[in-house]
């Protein structure tokens, strides 16, 4: 890309966390939103009637710090909760209690890597605020004629996880987006679904000349809901301002949504029109003193995170780097390969087969591995069938295929422990016979000493056998034969 | 607010304390007002602040005060001058934090819940203003944009903040002030009250009229007010400041005022009327 040369691309991100808490982040109504009636899991605190006050939810406070924690941040004594004033009709008390300028973590960083080369980026804050609540229109929005307010989702707990200007390009943006949703997960306080809204990321994006040291205009990109769609937005961003550069035009700084159908960023609101959300320190809550105690305790209790991970599958079960990224990339995923490996699958095999047709089957079927009917021990078995070469590499992926697709994967799993490989030689030597005479040149090219040409013969042979040959056995006698 | 001093001792005492619903209440145990509310004064240092006799206080106010501080002192308390040399700025910076916090609280009043709603608009932006230009009275609407000036980007720092700062100060007036002694008197207000809507059309002069019960409400202490006297058949109270958590303190004073003054003959012509 000519771009890369002139221009350097900046990204800093706003990531929006739903606190997996089981009550609202100021009031102990059910954070249960996507699933419950309209408006059926609220109370006077979060529908913001006069004369109710917030009570702070302690366990969200406790995911913020265990999540600025994993991200190596820093937790000051002292905190407080800001409101941030608006008006919309989503909003119920005309303003969002968030954190302005005490907020519970600063510093940290995040680890991750892009094909393999490792990349640093810089956390500038964690803080906590509430969700808002979701507005229905009635068609399209321009159109509508009325509008309503479902406020189960008003008032659940939601982190923000803002990076520094850091990132430089629509790869390290969306690899930045993919580690941190796994860790979230690995530490529990998020369940990482981006269609649902449950994860939500905005992207700051500027370009500035090479080697220059102020950064350009930047442009809000929002509405991303997917990491394909934050590759895309970025990547067209930093396309669409390249070109008002070139022209030798000046780009506006403004906020800009991304339409996927589209594929393009449309302008929502610029600088003139920004907001002033007046933040002021919330009256109606007590500033908090985070404990030292508290954070050790909290520090204490994180598990293995993602980085730690992928260094011990390198380390001891010898994957490549890149297997062990993408493999602990999701904690459901990184669980799945453990427990093949303790059932005493090869690591690279298991590895190979959750990264090969696995992914890509639940890839295509939108679904996460866990939601799978094939567990770890129907994986690792068909593993072993193989090693033990009961049936051929191609057979196996026939019966994984049959697996996937059944609700219930033991029958296809019996089927094939049952279906008889042809391993016995004497089967086996008619097979060898057939494709020597019927490759006079291959057989001489392999005598000439062209590994190649070996290959070749074991592949007619597994085709005249259907694929049922034990292809070890087949390469055995045909180097006996030949020789 | 109630008829005498034992009987707001018994409502403090039934709504005072932690309520779990309300963050910024106290957890400290709350303790028997009525126990202590006779011991009266003797032996007890109480304070004068200078800075309460203000510009403008009204003679017969200025009067009633004296005298009631002459009677607490016959009742065996000690008196002395004290100063609480930032009361002059108290009325500023209240008036910049409660219309701050004032404009956002009442933000909820947007009629798309409850409450009024103003008919035909045409838009959100157009049903907003509507419902508040149409649901609210003048000295709220000046509150709410008195409130959302001071908040505003820019401004921030130079109002809101420096409020903020102006408040310590207050706190810090009243907590040296109590080192000396273990209550403060003064007026309540420094006029009778005026007849309804007659400073209407002069806010500052109306705001004026708190000057000597905004320190209070600003200084992390507490106060009562007691009736001392009548001007022109108008009643005049006397104001009994102590420490944050002293309520004990300021209604057992006020009680011992109430009973040696004798209260009933306090009472106003238009009380009696109507009684």
């Amino acid at each position: 890309m000519a771009v890369a040369t002139r221009y350097e691309v900046v990204v800093g991100l706003e990531v929006h966390a739903q606190v997996l808490t089981q009550s609202k982040m100021f009031c102990g109504c059910s954070t249960d939103y996507l699933v419950a009636p309209p408006n059926a899991n609220t109370c006077p605190v979060c529908l913001g009637l006069p004369g109710s006050l917030p009570v702070i939810n302690r366990r969200a406070v406790e995911a913020t710090i265990r999540t600025a924690l994993a991200l190596n941040c820093e937790i000051p004594e002292f905190s407080k909760f800001d409101r941030k004033n608006y008006f919309y009709p989503d909003l119920p008390k005309g303003y969002q209690i968030s954190q302005h300028d005490l907020p519970f973590s600063r510093n940290g960083r995040l680890e991750f890597d892009v094909k393999g080369e490792a990349r640093r980026c810089g956390i500038t804050r964690v803080h906590l605020e509430e969700d808002t609540g979701k507005l229905q229109h009635e068609g399209a929005i321009e159109q509508a004629q009325s509008s309503l307010v479902n406020f189960n989702r008003a008032g659940v707990p939601l982190m923000e996880i803002v990076s520094e200007p850091d990132l430089r390009s629509a790869d390290e943006a969306r690899e930045y987006v993919m580690r941190l949703r796994a860790i979230l997960q690995y530490i529990g306080v998020n369940n990482g679904d981006m269609e649902s809204g449950q994860l939500r990321c905005d992207a700051n994006v500027s370009l500035r000349p090479m080697g220059q040291a102020e950064f350009g205009t930047k442009v809000e990109v929002k509405n991303m809901n997917s990491f394909r769609a934050i590759h895309r937005a970025i990547e067209y961003e930093i396309e669409r301002q390249t070109e008002v550069l070139e022209a030798g035009g000046r780009l506006v700084q403004e906020t800009r949504g991304w339409n996927d159908a589209r594929a393009l960023t449309v302008s929502q609101r610029t600088k003139e029109f920004a907001e002033d959300y007046r933040y002021f320190p919330e009256p109606d809550l007590p500033p908090l003193e985070v404990s030292r105690e508290w954070v050790a305790e909290i520090r204490s209790q994180l598990p293995e995170l993602p980085a730690a991970r992928r260094e011990r599958l390198i380390a001891d079960l010898g994957l490549t780097p890149y297997d062990a990224s993408v493999l602990t990339s999701s904690k459901p995923m990184a669980e799945y390969f453990e427990e093949m490996v303790r059932l005493g699958a090869p690591p690279k095999a298991a590895a190979n087969w959750i990264l090969g047709d696995f992914s890509r089957f639940l890839n295509a079927d939108h679904k996460e591995i866990q939601e799978a009917s094939v567990k770890p021990a129907h994986l690792q078995q068909l593993i072993a069938l193989i090693d033990s070469g009961v049936i051929s590499g191609k057979m196996a992926k026939q019966t994984f295929e049959m697996m996937y697709r059944s609700p219930d994967p033991e029958p296809a799993l019996t089927a094939a422990k049952g279906s008889s490989q042809i391993s016995g030689d004497a089967e086996l030597a008619g097979i060898v016979d057939q494709v020597i005479a019927e490759n006079e040149k291959s057989v001489v090219d392999f005598k000439a000493g062209k590994a190649q040409a070996l290959k070749f013969l074991i592949g007619q042979g597994m085709k005249l056998s259907k694929g049922r040959a034990n292809p070890q056995r087949l390469e055995a006698l045909l180097r006996e034969k030949i020789s | 607010m109630t008829r005498d001093v034992a009987d707001a001792a018994v409502l403090l005492q039934s709504i005072a304390g932690h309520d779990p619903r309300d963050s910024t209440s106290s957890q400290k145990p709350v303790p028997d007002y009525l126990s202590s509310l006779q011991r009266g004064v003797k032996g007890m240092r109480l304070g004068v602040p200078k800075e309460y006799f203000v510009a403008g206080m009204e003679p017969a106010v200025e009067q009633a005060i004296n005298d009631a501080i002459r009677l607490l002192e016959q009742q065996g308390a000690s008196i002395q001058e004290v100063s609480l040399p930032h009361s002059d700025v108290a009325l500023p910076a209240y008036y910049i934090i409660a219309p701050a916090e004032a404009s956002s609280n009442l933000a909820r009043y947007d009629g798309v819940r409850y409450g009024y709603q103003a008919e035909g608009a045409k838009n959100l932006i157009e049903e907003y203003v509507m419902t508040r230009q149409q649901g609210f009275g003048a000295e709220v609407k000046r509150r709410i944009m008195l409130g959302t000036y001071a908040l505003s980007s820019g401004y921030y720092d130079a109002y809101y903040l420096q409020a903020q700062k102006v408040r310590t100060l207050i706190i810090d007036d009243f907590k040296r002030a109590f080192e000396k002694v273990d209550a403060l008197l003064g007026a309540t207000s420094p006029t009778v009250a005026f007849p309804l809507g007659a400073k209407t059309q002069d806010p500052v002069a109306m705001y004026l009229n708190d000057i000597i019960t905004i320190p209070a409400n600003l200084g992390n202490v507490c106060g009562i007010s007691v009736p001392c006297g009548l001007a022109d058949g108008l009643p005049i109270g006397l104001q009994v400041i102590a420490p944050g958590f002293r309520e004990d303190t300021a209604l057992q004073v006020a009680y011992a005022f109430e009973a040696a003054a004798d209260f009933r003959k306090l009472q106003s012509p238009l009380m009696r009327a109507a009684a």
